[in-house]
């Protein structure tokens, strides 16, 4: 076997390489490509050129800089509550809550960006940040103080608590929030200061894709660098253990969950201060099922949590293009994604035996081609086949 | 006589490795034929292959008068092929009869008539001498009960040819007896049995032939009647067992754990465990023997902290250590190797570096200011890689735990709970589901621990592990302990008095007046030991 | 304030809490059957969008809302036997599989509505369920309305309480289900078809739930609106664990449901000075509620949520 084959070999053994290596890139590329080609049977179903709508969605996110700053815009939400479902995920735990953690997070921002916004913005700015996270955290402890006490299902809680927030948040743009000028169910605008500087001018791109980034990184050292995402994980791979090994398995699914809905709830702060600047009824309606979608396609971890939401955002918003560009209703890009997700995790699922099966091969490969250089080099002619 | 069942040159690979290469097999009809042979040599493939779980690679199966190729189960079961696994095939929470039909919809009918059907199952069971109820549920029968209802449900279905896999694993010698009375009687109405087992003396007792298999061949078959346990013994490992030696005993004043009339509580209310005693020394090993379910779970649960006393007091070297947390329980120095690893003793997805620092990762030197010093880690599992012989995967340290084998996954957690020198050690099962030769390696890790110092409670239902290894021996049955025995007194026929239920005096008394015993202890005495328990894991078979 | 309690309000009420109680009764009852083998299956809310969005498609095409329950159930069917395939052949996590049969569903239902219908403001009007009202029986006191006046499929939905309970009961294929869900080893043992029953239960969730959410839009709103559903589905999922995987608890359960339901929307238009948002917000809370006094674990089949491999 050439150096080559063995350092590829080992590469594929290696639990950590294994991530980046070519086989884990294929499944998401194959995926893709395949949810597309689906898609286009659709497009073909009510009379659009598939290759000219393709054309639309993907290549408009290029033709300028608004656009690619648009898909960024788009990925910070997504990117956020990616990660709060991924951390709950990894103790082993499903928190589909992500919707309601978000909107938690926005009332509190949007409650104190009305209140504080004519403070120094570094100061109002802080402020709206924390009450986020707080409100996320509060609306990720309640599921998780139920499951951990009453063993009560954080899958239904959680989105039980999704319509809870719905319904809360519309309240409050209806009555106590309401706008001054009280025409929409809409609150005020928040104070100057709390608005988050762009990143770019002229576009909408402002400093919470630095917080998601942050927040992505932070997340995997947590996770994988230190002894309480040590405990996370133990929790979620295998409870019984934990327990032995001391670890106190309530606590820690509870704190999951808080820290969990906290970073859903920062996702609320940067739509309400880096984008809207209000609260609205009807206000990112799907981001948090957006995150879900980005962490079942990035493997539950940040980094893919990360690239995936820049994927998710580029089909958003190249579905507004295609759809203003050839008139397909842009909502052809959700069954797209969910396709792009069945199929990703399908291929997860057989990418062990595919492995297994192309290893074999190969060692059965190279089995025979040491035998017949043995052959070869005893001088030994061979009339037919091996046995 | 014409075998009813015969399998010619039946291979089965997975992978590149052999399961089973080119066995020959045949059984007659109302013959009991022994299967024999270590862990991981076979046994568990070849019967999965003749009851249609796994298609054989090479060879064929001929059985009552026709070539057979099962496609799945139901084939088997269709052309009368039974099978009773180690682990019951019952569900807990369904009656006695509802476990007997389940599956019978085409030859039952479509609708439950149950009157009917129960009056089927009690004619069937009389006709071979068992009692048994329809109407209980089987969580609430007893083990011995338990397998009486495979026997049967078995037997419903028009079983001509029965596999019983490790059947007496979970009885007492004396439910035993009862089962080989049955089994007899089976075969004399014709039903033809194949026992998979590894205990010499029952093969010895019941069987009329004893087919061997090592490494996945055939080594002999063999009458009974004309061979010997030495001589099987020799057939299946193919060479004499070093068996790890015990020296010295408990010295008597440096006492390390001791229960005080300790009670616990299971689930359904009732006691787990009523009154327990128990003292261990430094330096000394104390074995539990007892049938599976008799309250060895719990005894080590309470120590280690996983479980809560409902009264009575537990010391660790004078200390009271009840209601403790586990983590400072651990923290006084105690070891604990749990009964299932996969539960208690691993975590599965972890590498065997993270595996290592289960107990310590919050704590120096692998832990730095809230972030990990990955170099220490790393640097602790190579060490305990290397001191434990612990076969890893390509990957080494970073090896998945899932990855291993049974025995190297147990490696692991000795590794673990041994290297520091523990005060208290607890082996549960120890060498359950592990290949002979780790389990000589754990066997002399455990007296190594003792010769150091540490007090060791072995909890154990194979009788010559607890013989091998320790010094005193307590009998648990339905949570109280019957009597403690020093080494030099146990016999088998004693200890499993004391498992059945009679305490240790009655034992003695029942015992002396039976003149019984005296063939165990020759056999144990000339250096004798029977090969493991357990199946192999899937891992193992696939490793 | 006095409305409230006279006898016609509660007639109304009742009346509505039976009818409110259906859609959720299908789906626990199709879910009960899924669970019971094993399979648990988020992906209700998603199927009996499906279904909801089918059944307005089928009626408005054949003028029969028949025809159209019969289309929301072969969807529902369909779109089960992709959860069947990921869950059971391919072995996702069935949690996952469901939030990825939700989302597909979605975008499914919400792309053919206006790939059909066009972008329009006035509703799709199409043959709806109407009440019927049983001879005789209906004309009994208060029991007669809120009994018997009720439209077919409601009489259907209570009429499968006590045939699911046969079925799983008294019946071989129940047995199999139940033993599959406990023990899918032993099943396999004595010749079951482990994955072959679960993938039937999965399927004839399907149709439940399909037929459940047709009877949000063709039997009570008589239309179809993005996300109608509400959360139902989930709801539905509580109700099996909340009657503990048996028909005759998941009654109760959905009834239960169905008062919470009924009762919020009468009190919103009895205009008792609570704002609408909070009483809307009264069935989740009381989701949530339920789920805490329920020991779920020790009463639900033991192999709920593991695929079977050999």
């Amino acid at each position: 076997m050439s150096a080559l084959d063995k350092r590829i070999k080992d590469a594929f053994l290696k639990p950590g390489a294994r991530r980046w290596s070519v086989y884990s890139l294929l499944v998401p590329i194959v995926s893709v490509l395949l949810a597309l080609v689906l898609g286009s049977v659709l497009l073909l179903f009510i009379g659009i050129n598939p290759l000219e709508a393709y054309w639309y969605l993907i290549f408009s996110n290029f033709s300028n800089t608004y656009n690619i700053a648009e898909v960024l815009v788009k990925a910070t939400p997504i990117a956020l509550t990616g990660l709060a479902f991924t951390f709950a995920f990894r103790t082993g735990l499903f928190n589909i809550g992500g919707e309601g953690q978000m909107f938690a997070g926005a009332m509190a921002a949007v409650f104190v960006g009305l209140k504080t916004g004519h403070l120094p913005a570094f100061v109002t700015i802080g402020l709206c940040l924390a009450a986020a996270i707080v409100a996320g955290g509060i609306w990720g402890f309640i599921p998780g103080v139920l499951k951990g006490v009453f063993g009560s299902s954080e899958i239904i809680v959680t989105i039980m608590f999704n319509y809870v927030a719905v319904y809360l948040l519309s309240f409050l743009v209806d009555k106590p929030l309401r706008e001054a000028a009280g025409f929409y169910p809409q609150t005020d605008m928040i104070g100057e200061n709390a608005f988050l500087p762009f990143l770019i001018q002229n576009t909408r791109l402002h400093i919470g894709l630095v917080v998601a980034i942050i927040l992505s990184i932070l997340v995997y050292v947590v996770l994988w660098k230190t002894p309480l995402g040590f405990r996370l994980r133990a929790v979620g791979y295998n409870p019984d253990g934990a327990e032995y090994a001391g670890i106190n398995i309530r606590r820690n699914m509870i704190l999951a969950m808080v820290i969990s809905g906290a970073l859903a709830g920062v996702a609320g702060f940067t739509e309400i201060n880096g984008i809207h600047h209000r609260m609205m009824d009807n206000f990112s309606r799907n981001v948090g099922f957006d995150g879900i979608a980005a962490s079942l396609l990035g493997g539950a971890t940040p980094g893919g949590v990360f690239v995936s939401s820049i994927l998710l955002g580029m089909l958003q918003t190249g579905a507004s293009a295609m759809q203003r560009g050839v008139g397909v209703p842009a909502n052809i890009v959700s069954i797209i994604q969910a396709l792009i997700i069945i199929l990703v995790l399908a291929g997860n699922m057989m990418r062990p035996k595919l492995e297994m099966r192309l290893k074999v091969k190969r060692q059965e490969r190279e089995e025979r081609e040491e035998r017949e250089a043995r052959k070869e080099s005893q001088g030994y002619q061979e009339g037919g086949t091996d046995a | 006589m014409d075998p009813i069942l015969r399998m010619t040159g039946i291979s089965k690979y997975f992978g590149t490795f052999a399961a089973n290469e080119g066995v020959d097999f045949d059984v007659l009809p109302g013959e009991i034929h022994a299967l024999l042979g270590e862990n991981g040599a076979g046994k568990s493939t070849l019967m999965n292959v003749l009851y249609g779980l796994y298609r054989p690679d090479k060879g064929e199966i001929w059985f009552d008068g026709q070539t057979r190729h099962f496609a799945s189960s139901r084939d088997a079961i269709l052309t009368g092929i039974g099978m009773i696994h180690q682990h019951f095939m019952l569900v807990p929470v369904h009656t006695v009869l509802e476990n007997i039909i389940m599956g019978m919809g085409k030859e039952k009918g479509f609708l439950v008539k149950e009157a009917q059907l129960e009056k089927e199952v009690l004619e069937i069971a009389a006709r071979y001498g068992m009692e048994i109820n329809p109407r209980a549920l089987v969580s609430e029968l007893s083990v011995g009960e338990q397998q009486r209802v495979e026997i049967v449900k078995a037997l419903f279905r028009g079983t001509k040819l029965l596999i019983m896999d490790e059947p007496t694993a979970v009885l007492t010698p004396q439910e035993t007896e009862e089962l080989f009375k049955t089994l007899r009687r089976m075969s004399d109405e014709g039903m033809s049995i194949i026992l998979i087992t590894h205990k010499l003396n029952e093969v010895m007792s019941v069987s009329n032939r004893v087919t061997v298999l090592r490494d996945g061949k055939v080594t002999n078959t063999v009458m009974t009647r004309d061979s010997s346990e030495y001589e099987l013994t020799r057939f299946m490992i193919g060479r004499e067992l070093s068996p790890a030696c015990r020296e010295g005993r408990c010295c008597g004043d440096k006492l390390v754990l001791e229960l005080d009339h300790v009670t616990c509580e299971g689930e359904m209310g009732n006691h787990t465990l009523e009154n327990v005693s128990l003292s261990v020394c430094a330096g000394e090993i104390l074995g539990i023997a007892g049938v599976d379910g008799n309250g060895q779970k719990e005894l080590a649960e309470i120590v280690v902290g996983l479980r809560a006393l409902k009264s009575g007091r537990i010391f660790l070297s004078g200390e009271e250590i009840a209601g403790k947390s586990i983590l400072e329980i651990i923290g006084k120095g105690i070891g604990y190797i749990p009964e299932d690893r996969h539960k208690r003793g691993l975590v599965l997805d972890f590498t065997i570096g993270e595996n290592l620092i289960l107990k310590d990762y919050n704590k120096k030197p692998f832990t730095k200011g809230g972030l990990f010093d990955f170099g220490k880690i790393h640097g602790h599992a190579d060490d305990m890689i290397k001191k434990y012989s612990i076969k890893t995967s390509a990957a080494g340290r970073e090896s998945e735990a899932r990855k291993l084998s049974g025995g190297n996954q147990q490696k692991i957690v000795v590794a673990r709970e041994v290297d520091k020198g523990p005060k208290l050690l607890i082996a549960v099962q120890p060498t359950r589901g592990v290949d002979i030769g780790a389990t000589e390696f754990i066997h002399k890790q455990i007296l190594k621990a003792k010769e150091n110092g540490t007090a060791v409670l072995l909890i154990s239902t194979e009788l010559s592990e607890i013989n091998q290894l320790s010094d005193r021996i307590a009998v648990v049955y339905k949570g109280q302990i019957m009597g403690e025995i020093p080494h030099e007194a146990f016999e088998e026929s004693l200890i499993g008095l004391m498992m059945a239920g009679m305490t240790y005096e009655k034992a003695m008394a029942a015992n002396r007046g039976t003149g019984q015993g005296t063939k165990a202890s020759e056999f144990l005495a000339d250096g004798h030991v029977p090969a493991q328990n357990a199946e192999p894991t899937k891992e193992q078979v696939n490793a | 304030m006095n409305d409230i309690m006279n006898a016609a309000f509660i007639v109304a009420l009742l009346s509505a809490a039976l009818r409110l109680s259906v859609p959720i009764l299908f789906a626990a009852l199709g879910g009960m059957f899924s669970e019971r083998s094993g399979v648990v299956n988020i992906g209700l809310e998603g199927i009996m969008l499906t279904g909801a969005f089918a059944g307005v498609v089928g009626s408005y095409f054949t003028g029969s809302q028949w025809l159209g329950a019969l289309v929301a159930m072969l969807s529902g069917i369909a779109l089960a036997a992709l959860f069947a395939l990921i869950t059971v052949k391919v072995q996702i996590n069935q949690i996952v599989s469901g939030i990825a049969i939700n989302l597909l569903a979605v975008g499914l239902t919400s792309f053919f509505f206006r790939a059909l219908f066009g972008i329009t403001t006035t509703p799709i009007t199409v043959n709806a369920f109407s009440p019927v009202s049983l001879p005789g029986l209906s004309t009994l006191p208060f029991v007669g309305e809120v009994l018997f006046s009720q439209t077919a499929l409601v009489y259907i939905a209570f009429l499968l309480v006590p045939v699911s309970w046969f079925i799983l009961y008294k019946t071989s294929w129940g047995l199999s289900i139940r033993t599959v869900g406990e023990h899918p080893t032993a099943a396999d043992t004595v010749g079951i078809p482990v994955n072959r029953v679960r993938t039937l239960c999965v399927l004839a969730s399907g149709a439940l739930a399909g037929l459940g959410g047709a009877f949000l839009s063709l039997g009570q709103f008589n239309m179809f609106v993005d996300n109608m559903i509400s959360g139902r589905g989930f709801i539905a999922v509580a109700a099996v664990i909340f009657g503990r995987w048996n028909p005759k608890g998941i009654l109760i359960a959905s009834l239960i449901f169905g008062v919470a339901d009924a009762l919020q929307i009468r009190l919103q238009t009895a205009g008792i000075g609570i704002p609408y948002q909070f009483l809307l917000m009264f069935p989740y809370l009381l989701t949530v509620v339920a789920l805490t006094g329920i020991v779920g674990k020790t009463v639900a089949p033991k192999a709920l949520g593991k695929a079977y491999a050999k």
